[in-house]
């Protein structure tokens, strides 16, 4: 179970009404790489991992993940809380307005509703562990874009250090997969599935 | 070793090194100097120009706390994260040991002063005395930094 701390894990606070910049940040909530989608890979692949330490730093990874969704659910609020019609008319933040107000919803940046089909939990450690590799980067690579686009330093500070638990968390998914290796016969890694070859696993 | 095979990815396990300090690693959004890669367009702003993350904290002994809180728990929360890949690493182990027992100490600072950051820490807020309900005490997290 979790118990929450009533906090962000680092703080936001955005003084201007955007909700241009809501419409792109929004994506890391819903959208193909954003936090609720590592969330549920993590927390859904975790029951499976061979390795009691992997479904470990899977439950952790998940729940910082969490709480950084919680981060960007406070931006896109913060973004859009005093918006006005005519500000959500120019800033074509007027489709969403129509079907959720300035309520939080998660959707991708271009509209695209959230969906389980970003992520996968294939059941096979390595395959899994090599996705998470992947998802990190391309976490990555979102926030880069956003770094790219977006001037306002009270909006940059949570966006740089969002960036830079991907890095933290690439590497330890890096050290996860040497863990699994290790355990496995390097001849050949691929000679059973250890989430499903049980016979063959003896740890 | 398992770093020269085909056809598998390969990433070399970290090594305990230097670690920044609480605020710096705060900051950084890492504990480790290692582990530390700004992007380059992150690098190009002068630090004048950057925000505070918790207005107010030199004068504000509410928000003092909450940073020193933010601060150790991100500790806690990156060493966690390291230790679940290298579990005998005794450095890692005693400086978890150190940043959690600030943490529940500001945490049950925090909640006799102010309100109540978990649930567990509603038995220091003093609401026997005052017959209320601390938890719903407090701003909500995603109405920014404010005490």
């Amino acid at each position: 179970m979790w118990s929450y701390e009533k906090r962000l894990q680092f703080p936001v606070n955005i003084t201007k009404t955007c909700p241009k910049t809501a419409q792109l940040i929004i994506s890391q909530y819903g959208g193909p790489d954003g936090e609720l989608s590592a969330s549920m890979r993590y927390l859904a692949q975790r029951y499976t991992m061979p390795l009691k330490s992997v479904s470990g730093l899977l439950t952790d990874i998940g729940t910082e993940e969490l709480a950084h969704m919680e981060m960007i659910c406070a931006m896109v609020y913060q973004l859009t809380k005093n918006l006005s019609i005519e500000e959500a008319k120019a800033a074509g933040f007027d489709a969403y307005y129509i079907d959720h107000t300035s309520a939080l919803w998660p959707q991708a940046a271009g509209g695209v509703p959230f969906t389980a089909k970003e992520f996968q939990s294939k059941g096979d450690a390595i395959t899994d562990l090599t996705e998470n590799l992947a998802a990190e980067q391309k976490a990555r690579t979102v926030y880069e874009n956003l770094l790219r686009m977006i001037t306002d330093p009270e909006i940059r500070e949570p966006l740089k250090f969002l960036r830079s638990r991907e890095i933290v968390h690439f590497q330890r998914f890096g050290e996860a997969l040497e863990k699994t290796k290790e355990s496995l016969d390097s001849q050949n890694y691929y000679f059973f599935n250890p989430e499903f070859d049980k016979q063959f696993w003896n740890q | 070793m398992s770093n020269h095979e085909l056809a598998i990815a390969f990433v070399p396990p970290q090594q305990w090194n230097t670690v920044y300090d609480l605020p710096q690693a705060f900051k950084h959004g890492t504990l480790f100097p290692d582990l530390d890669k700004p992007f380059y367009i992150t690098e190009n702003q002068n630090d004048a120009s950057e925000p505070k993350l918790f207005p107010g904290s030199e004068s504000d002994p509410c928000q003092k706390m909450l940073e020193q809180i933010s601060q150790v728990s991100f500790a806690a929360d990156e060493l966690r994260l390291y230790l679940d890949t290298h579990e005998h690493d005794t450095q890692a182990l005693d400086m978890l040991r150190t940043v959690l027992k600030q943490k529940k100490a500001l945490l049950s600072q925090f909640a006799t002063e102010y309100y109540p950051l978990t649930f567990a820490s509603m038995s220091d807020c003093g609401c026997e005395i005052d017959n209320c309900y601390c938890w719903s005490k407090g701003p909500s997290p995603w109405e920014g930094a404010c005490c």
